[in-house]
């Protein structure tokens, strides 16, 4: 089932610093997950980080390259078997072409490939002017 | 992101990182490398203890630095490598070219 234990959600700019923002939620996430009895382990964190790091940075230097000022929102939910980010941003199109219907995403630059690798489900849709994306971590731990 | 260097002989230098290694601080990083391979450093190891996160661009910048000390017959090691540098160093496979220390003292040995 869905059932989320904690959830936090944060807005960062879509340029270089608002990376510290993305940070600061995904701490702000890993210490909610510890005090609520749910943490994750050391394993967890490090493929979360990586593959949320990965998403954001594509966001910033690509889709929203020329909306400097815009902003990205970031869900960060923790449920018993796993862990769940969303992003959704206001830039260009992922893929080049046609909008694709979620689910893996095809033709990936290396830092999404590494995001792939980190998780166990990454997905990509286009609503009528965002981006949206999906991670998901079955996590080791309980 | 911060930078400190100290030197360890002739030409083996050990460059201390702090913070994040990501698209703010990739190419500071990569130009500071560059720029000791050109006054002669040919042997570094990087510190890697103090940073928290490093992302694609991050890992960039350090197999730059690496290309730049190969190039000159020299080396580039890593060491105290935190876990999330050492996941994305498994991800990317570059854990074979780039295997992580885990003392700097491991790191320089063999390096002169």
């Amino acid at each position: 089932m869905h059932e989320t234990l904690l959830d936090v959600s944060a807005t960062f700019p879509a340029r270089p610093e608002g990376l510290d923002r993305l940070h600061a939620a995904l701490e702000r996430f890993f210490r909610e997950a510890d005090h609520a009895g749910a943490g994750l382990c050391a394993q967890d964190r490090a493929a979360l980080v990586t593959a949320v790091g990965e998403i954001a940075a594509n966001i910033i230097a690509h889709a929203c390259r020329d909306l400097p000022d815009a902003d990205v929102r970031l869900a960060l939910a923790r449920r018993p078997d796993c862990v769940e980010a969303r992003f959704e941003d206001p830039g260009v199109p992922c893929l080049t072409h046609a909008p694709a219907p979620p689910g893996p995403v095809p033709h990936l630059g290396i830092g999404l490939h590494l995001a792939q690798c980190s998780v166990d489900a990454l997905e990509y849709a286009r609503g009528a002017h965002t981006n949206h994306w999906r991670l998901v971590r079955r996590t080791r731990s309980p | 992101m911060e930078l400190g260097f100290e030197a360890h002989g002739d030409v083996i230098g050990v460059v201390m990182v702090r913070g994040r290694l990501d698209l703010m601080s990739a190419v500071a990083l990569k130009t500071r490398l560059e720029a000791l391979v050109a006054e002669g450093w040919s042997r570094l190891v990087l510190d890697l203890d103090g940073v928290q996160f490093i992302d694609s661009s991050g890992l960039g910048a350090v197999i730059a630095g690496l290309r730049a000390t190969r190039i000159v017959g020299g080396d580039c090691r890593i060491a105290r490598a935190g876990a999330q540098v050492r996941h994305i160093l498994a991800v990317s496979t570059l854990d074979r070219v780039l295997t992580p220390y885990g003392t700097i003292e491991e790191a320089l040995v063999g390096l002169a």
